[in-house]
């Protein structure tokens, strides 16, 4: 994996003790807190509802097992021994203390990791594919690519005051984990005539108004890449409006002017800036990819696994559910659930942290990664390790075999912890994982998303969720609006809302009628909920979530 | 501005970012029981003059209560969860947090 150069050390390092400077003229009086907020904000420091918050980047995701003991070690030491895997593949910590924070960074940068432009509206963490380089349908493993992005956007001095904060997704694989379509910049790997370029989407976000991003280039060659992107943010950077907060994002500024008139600015201003790049970015990519070469695959005796499976019935649920395809026959990627029913969504302790860490240095080729949907993934594990580390993880409490299905919610923090919440949406998940635990019904449901957030901001993805759940205010007490049939992979769609809000209290009732109605409603239980809501659209999910208002009308 | 008849002004920490609240003495207890009940005509008032004071405590804000037996209680379940902490079952993995039911509930 990417390990820093001398340079990124001592940037990285050089950031920690001008911050840990900052700090210490703000607790003895000489900046003020409007000096400093954008300072602490700049290292990934928010305060939130009753603590500070430190917001940590994980680059595409990728971790190894020293980083994330360090994860436990910072959560155990200065925090409340535990950490929050975020829908941005990013790590938060909920309780630190400002004057402990310097330290944390600096802990952090001992394993080559930091928060530097996790806030402002800069080029935030580029997120990626949590199977890259795993995957068995990847044409091209993403992370050198996100790693040159971050390279060049890091400290990019144009980039640095955008008109507001810029997300990149990247993804190798056609079938889209990375939620490409509601990023800012999507960019996928594509194949034309046998060579391997890239889909370039922009204008994608989610937030208060939601868009599904546009293609601007469906092709481009991959040595185009970082003039390519440099023009979209260039010419973002000229046309984005800055009058006005809500309408800043580049979604805004596509919708505006039309991707016709963008794609026109942008290649225009691409073939300004192209002669500039004279192959040094290559020369970086190509150095970069030597980080990310595949382990020395293993080929180990696969019998102990085979008898495991067919005789042992709970591992063999946790395998169908959990596994996914591996590049090599003789491996497989998997998920660990960090959503055991009625805990906290993406919530790890740090003993967990410390167990993952172990099962990925003893089985796992030293690899970790952390997926949007707030679980935890080991990337390369031999199948003749499979049955000793579900073992591991069942002994971690890390077992639970519901990748995919009802209980594998998405949530944002929400009003348990976030000043900007408008509902909570922690909780609203804990029942409706523990109820359909109690009900044992998930398995026969089968794949279904529910995502959640806790005010209008989306952070817990709810626009694009197959059932989406956003908690409002209505008159001091949580509303929560339901919407249906979104999507955030390669057939990405915004869902539509299914009627009015429902109260705290009824919110649990309604998704169970809902989704145990669906069961009604399917042609076969091979049919999913997406593709049922696809054929039958909005009406009869309507007429299982408010049955009373079908007599009225 | 102040809409409840009766308000406390809330703020965090400076360091520990913990919830603190506004005093008749112009300093800032960790104690809603100590804070200072604004009629809505004064709040604005004091927040102005909390603001003047953040080398010791930021993000201060207006707090609608309600005075219950002269008890003071937050009256929004965000200002609750500000009092209290996140909802108890959010936290069954923190041994050392002491949760209590939130007061609003
Ligand atoms: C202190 C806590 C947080 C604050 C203040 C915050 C703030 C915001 C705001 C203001 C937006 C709307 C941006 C826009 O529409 O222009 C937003 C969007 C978003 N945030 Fe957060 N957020 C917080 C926590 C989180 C967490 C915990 C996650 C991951 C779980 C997250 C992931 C996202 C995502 C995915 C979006 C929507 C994508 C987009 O940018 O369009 N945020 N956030
Ligand atoms: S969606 Fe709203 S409540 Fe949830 S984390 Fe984002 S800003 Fe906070």
């Amino acid at each position: 994996m990417y390990t820093y150069n001398d340079f990124d050390t001592k940037a990285v390092r050089d950031r920690v003790a001008q911050f840990r400077a900052q700090v210490a003229r703000r607790i003895d009086g000489s900046l003020t807190e409007d000096e400093f907020k954008p300072l602490r904000l700049m290292n990934g420091l928010y305060l939130q509802l009753h603590a500070y918050m430190l917001r940590v980047a994980i680059p595409y995701g990728t971790l190894n097992s020293r980083q994330m003991r360090q994860l436990a070690m910072i959560g155990d030491r200065w925090d409340r021994g535990y950490g929050h895997f975020t829908t941005r593949q990013n790590i938060q910590f909920n309780w630190p203390k400002l004057q402990d924070v310097p330290d944390m960074l600096d802990a952090l940068a001992d394993v080559g990791m930091h928060a530097i432009q996790t806030s402002g509206n800069t080029i935030r963490n580029v997120t990626a594919d949590h199977f890259a380089g795993a995957a068995a349908d990847e044409l091209l493993d993403p992370r050198p690519v996100a790693e040159l992005l971050r390279q060049w956007s890091t400290d990019h001095p144009e980039f640095q005051f955008l008109p507001r904060k810029f997300k990149i997704a990247v993804t190798g694989a056609p079938n889209d984990r990375a939620v490409t379509k509601a990023h800012d910049i999507g960019l996928r790997m594509v194949e034309r005539d046998g060579v391997t370029g890239v889909e370039v989407i922009i204008g994608g976000g989610l937030g208060r108004t939601p868009m599904i991003g546009k293609v601007v280039r469906d092709f481009l060659p991959l040595e185009d890449l970082l003039p390519y992107v440099e023009a979209i943010v260039s010419v973002y950077n000229i046309l984005g409006r800055r009058d006005n907060k809500y309408k800043a994002r580049i979604k805004i500024t596509v919708h505006e002017h039309g991707i016709e008139e963008m794609r026109s600015r942008i290649e225009t201003r691409f073939q300004e800036i192209r002669p500039d790049f004279k192959g040094v970015d290559q020369e970086l990519l190509a150095q970069i990819r030597t980080h990310f070469e595949p382990p020395a695959w293993l080929s180990l005796d696969q019998s102990d696994f085979d008898k495991a499976y067919a005789s042992n019935p709970v591992f063999r649920s946790w395998c169908d559910t959990n596994l996914a395809d591996h590049r090599n026959p003789d491996y497989a990627i998997v998920t660990v659930s960090v959503k055991k029913h009625g805990a906290v969504p993406g919530d790890a302790t740090g003993d967990q942290m410390r167990a993952l860490a172990d099962i990925a240095e003893t089985f796992a080729h030293d690899e970790l990664r952390i997926s949007h949907v707030q679980n935890v993934i080991l990337p390369h594990v031999p199948k003749a390790h499979l049955f000793q580390v579900w073992q591991a993880l069942r002994d971690a409490d890390l077992a639970t075999a519901n990748i995919g299905l009802v209980s594998d919610i998405i949530a944002c923090p929400g009003m348990d912890y976030c000043a900007l919440a408008t509902a909570r949406s922690i909780p609203v998940a804990q029942q409706i994982s523990t109820r359909f635990e109690e009900l044992k019904a998930e398995h026969d449901v089968g794949p279904l998303q529910i995502k959640i957030s806790g005010c209008i901001n989306a952070c817990g993805h709810h626009h694009v969720a197959h059932i989406g759940i956003l908690g409002l205010d209505r008159a001091g007490a949580e509303s929560y609006q339901i919407t249906l049939g979104g999507d955030a992979t390669e057939t990405a769609a915004v869902g539509q809302r299914a009627g009015p809000g429902f109260s705290a209290d009824d919110i649990v009732p309604a998704i169970e009628r809902l989704v145990l109605g669906y069961l009604d409603l399917r042609d076969d239980p091979s049919e999913d909920f997406l593709t049922a809501f696809r054929r039958l659209g909005p009406e009869p999910f309507q007429a299982l979530l408010y049955p009373d208002a079908q007599t009225a009308a | 501005m102040a809409k409840s008849e009766h308000n406390v002004i809330s703020g965090n920490h400076l360091l520990g970012g913990h919830v603190v609240y506004w005093t008749a003495d112009q300093s800032w207890s960790d104690a809603l029981a100590d804070a200072l009940v604004l009629a809505p005509k004064d709040a604005a008032d004091q927040l102005a003059v909390a603001g003047t004071t953040q080398s010791v405590a930021v993000g201060a804000e207006v707090c609608p209560v309600s005075l219950d037996g002269g008890a003071i209680r937050p009256i929004t379940r965000r200002d609750a969860i500000k009092l209290n902490g996140p909802s108890p079952q959010v936290l069954t993995h923190v041994p050392s947090f002491a949760a209590t039911a939130i007061a609003a509930e």
